[in-house]
């Protein structure tokens, strides 16, 4: 218990003394600690810092500069005269140490009743940067930093809007997280936002390390498999969704923004969807949700049709199939489990090396062992196809959570399919789209178009439209207005020729 | 006690009803009903379907009726209204046993698709606690999640009907020709043997509370008794055309049967993964089932609707065991449909003179009033 002292009676105090007891009592004689004397016409000053907390430039140029300018010595004309906005005046030990601890220098003049505290923090941030975990080809690139103040900065940029409003949450005891929630006011939910600051309100946890941990705390079902809330690094894909009436959380120390509450599909969709033209929009939405398909079934129905239901396969095929098997001693079940198993080291591997040393990972993990796997008669080449193309398929899910969740829901499916055949294959699906329905993101149902059925919001979802055309937004957010812009008046169309 | 208090948030849209009515009359049944109409009406089937569906759309009037008359509640509350407790308790337990019976049947005919169809040697107990664990994880999510799947499977099985476009090339007209030759009595047989396949729509009875917008609740049911109608009516014509003479009359599931003709260019066969996708055609029922059933024990005993659900569930585990030949399936399946006749369609219609009574007799009130 050695941070007791005795209230507003330690000052007025020695400076000696107050630097030995700062060091001694509250830092525990930590050597970072460093003071500064400095005398001007009889008086002396003390200045007091973390080295490595405050901007030292700052310190020596603007406080220290102007406390050696300034001709009268005493507490009320420093504060007037040092140009930091955020000073306060301590009594106490304890306070003085916690402002410290915040990147504050501490200015004492002898023979003074309190101490002065300024607080010029230095902060390591980088420059917002391209975005490296969601690749866009078309469209702004920019990605949030891990810096909240330039987070903010970059999304007011892009909403330029007095609607937009911003509420402080601090989450973690031991290490207290900056945590903001972002929304338009005139569009969001009112019930969503309740629920959502209820939620972080409620929220009793040591600390916060990302936002990602954070999507984990406040989740509505964190047993699930998939995500519910959208996490994403592209300040124009989180003004997007606010514009379209949902909820953005932003937290300190951490480079992706949270949106929320986000449908099944919207993981499907990227911002590029909205920059290119329509119908190539829609093209590429539709492609992914193609993709995920494929990427589930392709590899179970191999297993469960060369098990069970030989009789499916065409005769052409077959005849090179069963070629193609006939030095592989494995049941299929087990030729597809090996196989899937090396992709996923072969991802896992390239993922964990250095960029360099990736790209040849992937030379030996694809090439060299894939053509090696077949020469040595542990897997058909036909496999090696279809896991290649189920791999290369999860791969165009733009959430890294969500195509991860498909890689991985693979696995069971391979095993009742290669137990029950297409039995077990319809049991897993009628089972995933249970759990589907089952879902909810922010009590706002997860599985939207498809039900509850809203077929107005396929265009939002699943397809796209051109923008002259959607001018609602997504229906299931519930936005308090539903319209973007009054539609367009019809033209009267006149005849070829007029 | 009759009024009951359903909070907005378990209510679902009247549309949805469109639906799960549809799926509730669709399921093991539209395999098997072409041959067993054909074996009574013969060529004029179609006549038989006509006069079902008129019978179909009337009853249905007549419940939409009864249930308007009394907002707000189930069968259950309106039989307590009039009759009293214990009535009201009966009917219902009798409608709770009638729809057990109807949920294990249509297990039951689901595994013996696949055990013919696809794995001869499969032991039953798998399909059971397969489909069991689904319907247990569904039904826990309440009223709405037991809906929104029914329509999620729904979307999941209506493409195979497009599939009926290659047994379509493959009509031929005379199968059709002559028209007119059945008797009127084996109409009639043909009439009552549609009845059986288009029952289901009990569910109404004990859905109606759950629905937001009453007024549309007559206009969606209808349309999905008019949405069955043509299902099965389509189905059946397409048999009857496309088998030769004589055929029809050995298939015992001609609309599987059928479907052995399709086949894609990756994809020969496609009967196999149609019996298979035939799980998410049941499901719907199953689930609907399993949800009146432990719903409406819970109005009449008062327990937890978990624990009924439970029950459930293993009862028709054990149960299963006894059905493992033919013979007791045929029976429990025919003996489900005539219940069936007399619960579904003649019920309503002993209702309704109560009905009209009530809603005069209110009227006469509200007249005294003004």
């Amino acid at each position: 218990m050695k941070r007791r002292f005795k209230k507003s009676s330690y000052f007025p105090c020695k400076l000696e003394q107050l630097e030995q007891d700062l060091k001694d009592q509250y830092f525990h004689a930590s050597p970072d600690l460093a003071s500064k004397i400095i005398h001007h016409d009889g008086k002396r000053c003390i200045i007091v810092f973390i080295d490595y907390l405050v901007d030292k430039n700052y310190l020596y140029n603007q406080v220290i500069g102007e406390i050696q300018h300034t001709p009268k010595w005493d507490h009320k004309t420093f504060k007037d005269t040092i140009p930091v906005s955020d000073s306060k005046q301590h009594t106490e030990l304890n306070a003085i140490g916690d402002e410290l601890l915040e990147g504050a220098a501490c200015v004492y003049v002898e023979g003074e009743q309190n101490c002065l505290t300024f607080l010029i923090p230095r902060v390591e941030k980088r420059q917002p940067d391209r975005a490296e975990t969601e690749s866009l080809i078309f469209g702004p690139k920019v990605s949030f930093t891990e810096s909240l103040d330039t987070n903010l900065n970059l999304i007011h940029k892009r909403m330029d809007t007095s609607s937009l409003k911003v509420e402080k949450f601090v989450i973690g005891n031991t290490v207290p997280t900056e945590v903001r929630m972002v929304y338009l006011e005139d569009l969001a939910n009112e019930d969503n936002v309740q629920e959502l600051r209820g939620r972080l309100s409620v929220l009793n946890v040591d600390d916060v390390l990302d936002s990602s941990t954070l999507t984990q705390l406040i989740e509505d079902n964190s047993y699930s498999i998939f995500p519910q809330f959208l996490t994403t690094e592209l300040p124009d894909r989180f003004c997007y969704s606010l514009k379209e009436g949902r909820l953005g959380i932003l937290v300190d120390k951490s480079g992706s923004g949270i949106v929320t509450p986000s449908s099944f599909f919207s993981f499907f969709q990227t911002t590029e969807d909205n920059y290119t033209r329509w119908n190539m929009g829609a093209f590429t939405r539709l492609l992914r949700i193609i993709a995920m398909v494929i990427s589930i079934t392709l590899t179970p129905t191999y297993v469960a049709a060369l098990t069970y239901h030989y009789e499916i396969i065409p005769d052409a095929l077959l005849v090179s199939l069963g070629h193609s098997r006939t030095r592989v001693p494995f049941p299929p079940l087990l030729e597809a489990l090996i196989l899937e198993f090396l992709i996923e080291l072969i991802r896992e591997a390239g993922a964990r090396l250095p960029t360099k040393v990736g790209q040849t990972m992937g030379i030996v993990g694809g090439i060299v062992i894939g053509q090696a796997v077949v020469q040595a008669g542990f897997t058909s080449n036909i496999l090696i196809i279809i896991v290649a193309l189920s791999a290369l398929a999860s791969f165009t899910t733009p959430s890294y959570l969500m195509g991860s969740a498909i890689r991985i829901i693979r696995f069971p499916l391979m095993i009742f399919a290669g137990l029950w055949g297409f039995v077990g294959l319809v049991f897993s699906f009628a089972f995933i789209a249970i759990h589907l329905v089952k879902q909810r993101s922010l009590n706002r149902p997860y599985f939207v178009p498809v039900y509850p059925f809203q077929p107005r919001d396929i265009d939002n979802s699943i397809f796209r439209l051109p923008f002259l055309h959607s001018n609602k937004r997504a229906y299931s957010n519930k936005p308090k207005r539903i319209q973007r812009f009054p539609k367009p008046k019809k033209q009267k169309k006149s005849d070829i020729d007029e | 006690m009759a009024q009951l208090q359903i909070p907005l948030d378990k209510k679902i849209k009247a549309v949805y009803l469109l639906i799960v009515l549809h799926t509730m009359q669709i399921g093991v049944g539209i395999a098997g009903y072409p041959r067993l109409v054909y074996l009574e009406a013969g060529r004029d089937s179609w006549i038989s379907i006509i006069i079902a569906a008129i019978v179909l759309h009337l009853t249905i009037a007549c419940i939409v009726f009864i249930l308007n008359t009394n907002k707000d509640t189930d069968l259950h509350g309106i039989l307590t209204n009039w009759f009293g407790s214990f009535i009201g308790k009966s009917i219902t337990v009798v409608f709770i046993v009638y729809f057990f019976f109807m949920f294990l049947s249509v297990m039951i005919n689901y595994i013996e698709f696949v055990q013919v169809f696809i794995f001869p040697q499969m032991s039953p107990w798998f399909i059971t606690a397969a489909l069991l664990t689904l319907v247990l994880y569904a039904v826990i999510g309440g009223v709405r999640i037991a809906v929104g799947t029914s329509i999620v499977f729904f979307f999941g099985a209506i493409w195979m009907v497009g599939l009926l476009y290659k047994p379509i090339t493959l009509i031929d007209i005379d199968g059709y020709l002559p028209m007119f030759e059945s008797e009127p009595r084996a109409i009639l047989e043909g009439a009552k043997v549609t009845s059986f396949t288009i029952l289901g729509f009990e569910l109404l009875w004990f859905l109606y509370p759950y629905i937001h917008d009453k007024s549309k609740v007559n206009r969606f049911s209808q349309l999905a008794m008019a949405f069955t109608i043509a299902m099965i009516f389509t189905v059946t014509m397409v048999s009857i055309g496309f088998f030769s003479r004589g055929q029809l009359e050995g298939k015992i599931w001609p609309a599987l049967s059928m479907m052995k003709v399709i086949s894609f260019p990756m994809f020969e066969r496609f009967d196999i993964l149609a019996v298979a996708l035939w799980m998410i055609i049941i499901l719907p029922n199953m689930i609907l089932l399993a949800w009146m059933i432990s719903i409406s024990a819970k109005r009449v005993f008062g327990w937890k609707q978990k624990y009924f659900l439970y029950l459930l569930v293993l009862i028709a585990f054990i149960c299963q065991y006894q059905f493992d030949n033919r013979y007791y399936v045929n029976m429990l399946t025919d003996y489900v449909g005539q219940v069936g006749l007399y619960l579904g369609f003649l019920f309503p219609f002993l209702l309704l003179p109560f009905a009209i009574f009530k809603r005069v007799k209110g009227k006469n009130k509200a007249d005294a009033k003004n």
